[in-house]
């Protein structure tokens, strides 16, 4: 119930499917009441005002025969639309029904129905079309009917593709457990998750029965002179079309408008029932800059450094106030749970921020500010001079192209290589990383690599361009227990070959504490500790750390409980004033919330920052930080 | 991939017949005389059993049923009860026009969509919108209202482009390009939409992708993402579409070439229809089948060719 | 490069290449050869069949046979009959037999000789086959020479004549080889006209091309080398193709005559067919329209002049008759039998004991689109007494043939080409007549024909006959004449001898030729 009013709602949202409903709600309803609205009978012949261009009188003009068109636009829409209903109506009846039995019962049903419904869309259609006319006598009702039965097979695929997802869903199998009979389920819980796409696909196929009847019209067939019809009122001013031009217009048009209303409100049904309904954003596009803050370069030795990060979205910000920098040859950790900000932070320095993102502050790459650069120049450091790996080595290498066609691209765009040199090239990244067979990797897809393989294999790419840092997004999260151990070992091993500086994001303290040499630590959007890797094991800064490191499984204690950290994170736009981390803190005072808290150092340390008011108690503190 | 070919053909072999079979009983079970509806109204009796004797139409529904799809297997369509013609006669002149004009409506759909779709994914909003409403306005237009504007505008008022009629390319080939000009827009257009639509969706899913991601970062340029990696990754379900489509087309080149006068098998359906030569109906069934099975399967192999994963299947 | 930019530059190119590739193409298709070798004609549909015995009459169906087919007898444009294979014909003083005498030294496009053989084949096949009433009183066929034909006949007919003629059909002798396998006449031609149609450059209702036939008996009168007769359905296509040269003549609807005109075509039209509406149940006591009252009601509710202005613009006249001014049988005074008054035809109804009006259903013969605005023009008109019309129009001829064969139809369109009085009353009025599907039988029509059946056309008793026979139909109203329409042919001033007159309104193409 609520849902639906959610839909309704949503669809109201969307300006053009309301004009679009307004408009065919006006349609129908002049249609159905022609007799009262339409200013004359569609019949009435008038010698003395034929083919007249609009007139007060005859708002449309007049036809041939001195008819006013307006009336029998009016009168000719109800054949029209009866017909568009009837076939709409059998389609979805038939498709309905048909698509829940195969997509909720599978198994055979359903095998037969899909190939029957092949079977139907590969039969020309227009020639069954055709022949039901001339056997009929012209019986516009069986035209409409043959044409719903030759649309069943879309609806019909939308029906089974929906009910086999919620085949599948959890209350639909309790409902079975509880005893709930097959067709009392598809009626009663397939059914209402599945009419959204149904619906969108009703609306779609209004609008092309009418474009296919409207044609079958214009052919005469289904019409009855004198009775109008729109296509038949588009073939009797194509006989006019000298003596009168603008008497092909109302009719076509008429017939163009009602199929773009129908599309239109299609579309909008399709946003509103589609919870993710964002089609896949533009590629990124740089939002404005806020110029107010003056920006300060960073020293020499440091290769990366990102200063007073701001990116927000719908002016909700989803990080703040990140500093940090990577000096050459570095390896800085990023550590924090989902939801941190530490992947969006990754995506501002790699320049792949979604479309919308408002960025404020600094991103400085030896010496230059990157924000504020030219395409060119952040054109010119992808890959260069900064490089990433990703999580995911299946889904981050291109499934169409072979390993040597992806890293020969990118060898080709870095050093020009081409043919023979290129390939050389090519086998030298692939056992630079470690690969024992580098000849028969590179004629591979990455469907045809394991995990470790591919993820070597993606390291390669990003090595193409010799870059001075490599940022590396969880790059073992998706890998075998067994595997991280050595892609993390090449890592390594690469850092100390190449002298390039790593950044590392993780949520996994083994890796940091594996590789990194400085950590930055970052809770809801803010970078919170920010010290050296020894440091930040031994004596935690801030609250958050101290809790990430003492509910660390490894850190556990057999027998006791596993420890956790209370509570949630607050996620983008519901950040409380003040430490974010506050209501979950054991340490929180009123202070802590009452105004926001800056990144400042502890002690005496250049290099160790905490974000916390009472980072004296927390060193000092024995007492377990969760609560 | 051989496997899932043979399906697919054997698929096409059930097809083959089913359609036919359907035409022919529908035709079957409806009251009307034959012979007499070709000799007219006031033709005698034994002038009419004559035809009808001659048509094979007084032999019992089963046994004409049979001798049709023994000659089928022939080759053998039968022959015209109009002209006396055999059937593959009189549709194999008209089998080219037809699908110089599909044919031209798939390669203009294909290019121009496409390319609309790759300029509508990577342009701004605003050139986004734009490019919405030419699409929504492509498949709104009835293709028969376009086409009657069109004559109107080019070949009556601007007097540039033949209103009808169809020159063969070996009688002239500027002379077969004028001819096709405007039917092809007329029956394009439409499905222009739906390819643009389709290339921007996945191209723009593509484009979002991680390993489009990956690569840009590591430092591909901006085209090589577009043309070579997001388009080839596009390229599986664009291809589907345009399958889809060009089966559309179909039914829209009877309409296009009742307008534009073209003989082929379009026009020669409405014809055969209303003068209920049913074995040229029956012929023109199967000639549109495996139209339409071809095309699949040249979806299938081209699929096959592009996406790697499926090679292994 | 932009990618944007790129596509642009590339869609660019493209349109420019094709762009001038059509324009190449049409510059070139209307520069191509209409070279004074090659006629072309542009007509609405294809014929019937190729077969003389099965096509129909009236233009353009007449075209195709026309230009392959000579005729016994060759009407010219103001309708006198010229020999054609026949150098002489007459009846015999009983008017029971009819003989012909056939030309001399003739051969088919396939080389055999015109023989009386021959001719005798012919027109037995044509009398086996057609479902015309030409031969109908004919019940003898024989040689009664080397090149002599005797016709005998069972009651007079005088319209043997016409029924030879180019328009007739039935004088299109077909070669004996050609009736070997009669199937093939759907789609060759076998005979001794002007041109032979080219089998292989043909396309079925698209396009018919003639080559010049070498054996024809007259070659000086064979004015091109090639005739190609398109088929245009549409009126404003056919003025396109007209303008663009694209077709050197054409028959055009009256409402195009003004932009043809503009356009510097010639423009010739003559009276050629009544168009009309026709009763069928004139027979069946219980239809009203059986009622003579009744059908002068419904004559006098009709706003002829209002209809044929609107309809047939300048080309098309308001009758009550069946046959034109100026062809024997036509009364004057015939005009001012049924003005347009509608509260008279009320009155007349009310009489006739149908004071609330009543209904019945129609049928349009598929064809001329003007049948079907005319059907319902008229229909609106008798809307205004009370009689309600249910319309039916099938799109093609088949369906039309079933229709009638329901036998739910009173009425049905007509488009009669004009030929002689005499046609007019026993293909409609007779029993049997070629239109009376529900067999009516009205005695004194049946009289009135084998009265006219006994003199010759032209003759003054033959004429004096003929008015009495159109008296007696447009006095009991037996059908509704509504207007005299033109055939209008427009044509390029690269051509003449596009004749045609009310007395022969058919355009024969085989007079057609260049203008130097």
């Amino acid at each position: 119930m609520i849902r639906r009013f959610r839909v309704l709602r949503q669809f109201l949202r969307r300006p053009l499917g309301v004009v679009s409903a307004v408009f065919l709600v006006i349609v129908i309803a002049a249609v159905a009441l022609a007799k009262v609205v339409a200013p004359y009978n569609p019949l009435a012949q008038d010698y003395s005002a034929v083919l007249i261009t609009p007139t007060g009188a005859h708002p449309l003009g007049t036809d041939q025969l001195g008819r006013d068109v307006l009336s029998r636009l009016l009168y000719g829409g109800q054949v029209t639309l009866v017909g568009i209903l009837e076939a709409v109506v059998v389609a979805l009846v038939v498709g309905i029904i048909l698509g829940l039995l195969a997509g909720y019962l599978g198994g055979v049903l359903d095998t037969v129905l899909s190939r029957l419904t092949e079977l139907v869309m590969a039969i020309p259609g227009i020639v069954l079309l055709l022949m039901t006319y001339a056997l009929t006598n012209n019986n516009a009702n069986a035209g409409m009917l043959v044409l719903g039965v030759l649309s069943v097979p879309t609806i019909f695929r939308v029906t089974r593709g929906a009910a086999t997802v919620v085949r599948g869903e959890i209350f639909i199998d309790a409902s079975r457990v509880v005893g709930v009979g097959k067709i009392a389920i598809m009626v009663r819980h397939v059914l209402p998750n599945v009419w959204g796409p149904i619906i969108v696909n009703a609306s779609v196929l209004a609008a092309v029965t009418l474009g296919i009847q409207s044609g079958l019209n214009y052919l005469s067939l289904g019409v009855n002179p004198p009775a109008p019809s729109w296509g038949g009122m588009v073939s009797e001013a194509q006989s006019s079309l000298l003596q009168q031009p603008w008497i092909i217009v109302p009719s076509g048009l008429t017939i163009a408008l009602v199929i773009v209303a129908f599309l239109l409100i299609a579309d909008a049904l399709r946003d509103a029932t589609d919870s993710r309904s964002d089609t896949p954003t533009a590629r990124p596009i740089r939002a404005a800059m806020d110029e107010s803050r003056p920006v300060a370069r960073p020293p020499k030795g440091v290769i990366l450094a990102v200063d007073g990060l701001r990116v927000a979205f719908n002016g909700v910000r989803v990080v703040q106030d990140v500093h940090f920098a990577v000096s050459a040859g570095e390896t800085v950790g990023i550590v924090g749970e989902s939801g941190s900000g530490k992947t969006v932070t990754a995506s501002a320095i790699l320049d792949s921020l979604d479309d919308g993102a408002e960025v404020t502050g600094a991103v400085w790459f030896e010496g230059v500010e990157l924000l504020r650069a030219p395409r060119s120049v952040r054109r010119a450091t992808r890959g260069s001079g900064i490089a990433y790996i990703s999580q995911d080595p299946m889904v981050a290498l291109d499934p169409s192209f072979t390993v040597a066609s992806q890293l020969g691209e990118l060898v080709t765009r870095h050093h020009g290589l081409r043919g023979a040199s290129r390939h050389k090239r090519v086998l030298e990244l692939l056992s630079q990383v470690g690969l024992p067979d580098p000849a028969g990797t590179a004629r591979r897809y990455a469907h045809q690599l394991s995990g470790g393989m591919a993820q070597r294999v993606s390291i390669a790419c990003a090595l193409a361009g010799n870059p001075r840092v490599l940022i590396a997004d969880e790059p073992t999260t998706a890998l075998d227990v067994t595997i991280q151990g050595e892609v993390l070992d090449l890592l390594r091993r690469l850092r100390d070959e190449t002298g390039m500086a790593i950044v590392i994001i993780t949520h996994d303290l083994g890796v940091i504490a594996d590789l990194a040499d400085r950590v930055v630590v970052m809770y809801a959007g803010e970078v919170v500790e920010q010290a050296d890797a020894e440091s930040l094991f031994a004596l935690p800064a801030h609250p958050y750390t101290r809790a990430l490191l003492a509910a660390n499984p490894i850190a556990s204690k057999r027998g006791k409980p596993l420890l956790a950290i209370a509570g949630t994170v607050p996620r983008p736009g519901t950040w409380p004033t003040g430490c974010h981390f506050a209501d979950r803190c054991s340490f929180a005072v009123e202070a802590c919330s009452s105004s926001a808290i800056p990144l400042a150092a502890v002690g005496k340390s250049a290099v160790h920052q905490s974000r916390c008011i009472r980072v004296d108690d927390v060193l000092s503190s024995k007492k377990k930080a969760v609560v | 991939m051989i496997k899932t070919l043979g399906l697919r053909l054997l698929a096409s072999l059930v097809l083959l017949i089913v359609v036919p079979t359907v035409t022919f009983w529908l035709q079957a079970i409806t009251p009307g005389n034959v012979a007499q509806q070709i000799l007219g109204i006031g033709a005698s009796k034994s002038a009419i059993n004559t035809l009808n004797h001659q048509l094979g139409l007084d032999q019992p529904v089963w046994q004409r049923y049979l001798t049709w799809l023994g000659g089928f297997f022939h080759g053998d369509l039968g022959k015209s009860y109009i002209t006396g013609d055999s059937v593959t006669g009189t549709l194999g002149g008209r089998l080219g026009v037809s699908l110089s004009l599909i044919i031209g409506a798939l390669i203009v759909f294909t290019i121009v969509g496409v390319g609309l779709g790759i300029l509508s994914s990577t342009g701004g909003r605003v050139f986004g919108r734009v490019i919405d409403i030419i699409s929504t306005a492509g498949i709104a237009i009835p293709n028969f209202w376009l086409g009657v504007l069109l004559i109107g505008v080019f070949a009556v008022q601007l007097n540039v482009l033949p209103a009808t009629g169809y020159v063969p390319p070996d009688q002239s080939a500027s002379g077969w390009i004028a001819s096709l000009v405007l039917p092809v827009i007329a029956l394009s257009f439409a499905g222009i939409t739906g390819v643009a639509k389709q290339t921007r969706d996945q191209m723009l899913v593509s484009l979002a992708s991680p390993y489009a991601r990956s690569l840009r970062a590591n430092g591909a340029s901006e085209s090589s993402l577009l043309f070579r990696h997001a388009l080839r990754n596009a390229s599986g379900p664009i291809i589907t579409v345009i399958g889809l489509i060009f089966v559309g087309a179909l039914s829209g080149s009877v309409v296009v070439e009742n307008i534009f006068v073209l003989p082929g098998l379009g026009s020669q359906a409405v014809q055969s229809t209303t003068q209920r030569d049913l074995p040229v109906i029956q012929g023109i069934a199967v000639y549109f089948t495996i139209i339409v099975v071809v095309v699949n399967v040249v979806i299938d192999i081209v699929n096959t060719i592009l996406n790697p994963k499926a090679r292994a299947s | 490069m932009n990618t944007k930019r790129y596509l642009i530059r590339i869609g660019a190119v493209i349109g420019v290449v094709a762009t001038s590739i059509a324009l190449a193409g049409c510059s070139s298709a209307s520069s191509s050869p209409k070279a004074p070798t090659t006629l072309t004609i542009a007509a609405p549909n294809g014929p019937n069949s190729l077969d003389p015995a099965l096509n129909g009459n009236g233009t353009p169906l007449i075209w195709y046979t026309q230009l392959a087919y000579e005729p016994l007898i060759k009407r010219a444009a103001d309708g006198s009959a010229m020999p054609g294979l026949a150098t002489s014909w007459k009846y015999s003083a009983d008017r029971l037999s009819f003989i012909i005498t056939l030309r001399k030294g003739v051969k088919f496009s396939d080389g055999t000789p015109l023989t009386a053989a021959s001719v005798v084949a012919w027109l037995q096949y044509y009398k086996a086959h057609t479902s015309f009433q030409w031969m109908q009183n004919v019940s003898g066929i024989a040689a009664s020479g080397a090149l002599q034909v005797t016709l005998t006949l069972s009651t007079p007919d005088p319209l043997l004549p016409i029924a030879i003629d180019q328009e007739g059909e039935a004088g299109d002798i077909v070669s004996p080889d050609g009736l070997k396998d009669p199937a093939v006449l759907g789609k060759e031609t076998h005979g001794a006209g002007p041109y032979v149609l080219d089998t292989s450059a043909t396309i079925a209702n698209s396009q018919y091309v003639y080559t010049a036939n070498p054996n024809y008996w007259d070659k000086k009168d064979v004015h091109y080398k090639k005739v190609i007769i398109k088929v245009i359905a549409d009126e404003n296509s056919t003025l396109a193709a007209l303008r663009s040269g694209q077709v050197d003549a054409a028959a055009i609807s009256p409402k195009n005559v003004a932009s043809a005109k503009s356009a510097g075509l010639q423009v010739t039209a003559a009276k050629a067919a009544m168009a009309g509406i026709y009763f069928f149940t004139l027979g069946d006591s219980s239809s009203p329209l059986a009622n003579l009252k009744v059908r002068q009601a419904l004559n006098m509710a009709v706003d002829r002049k209002g209809i044929t202005k609107t309809l047939y613009l300048n080309n098309g006249v308001p009758t009550t008759q069946y046959v034109p001014e100026g062809m024997p049988g036509y009364v004057a005074g015939l005009e001012k039998k049924y003005p347009f008054d509608t509260a008279k035809a009320k009155k007349l109804l009310a009489d006739a004991g149908y004071p609330n009006g009543f209904s019945f259903k129609m049928v349009v013969q598929p064809g001329a689109s003007s049948q079907n605005l005319l059907s319902q023009a008229v229909i609106q008109n008798w809307a205004q007494i009370g009689v309600t019309v249910q319309l039916t129009a099938p799109t093609a001829f088949p369906d039309y043939v079933t229709a009638l064969e329901t036998g739910q139809y009173a009425a049905t369109s007509l488009n009669f080409y004009y030929s002689a009085q005499l046609t007019d009353l026993q293909q409609l009025f007779t029993k049997p007549a070629l239109y009376n599907a529900f067999n009516f039988d009205l005695p004194e029509a049946n009289t009135l024909a084998t009265e006219q059946r006994k003199y010759d056309i032209t003759s003054a008793a033959g004429k004096k006959a003929a008015e009495t026979s159109e008296t007696y139909m447009v006095d009991n109203a037996l059908a509704v004449p509504i207007s005299s329409t033109d055939t209008v042919m427009a044509s390029s001033k690269k051509i003449t001898g596009v004749d045609f007159t009310s007395a022969f309104p058919i355009p024969d193409l085989t007079t057609f030729k260049p203008a130097n």
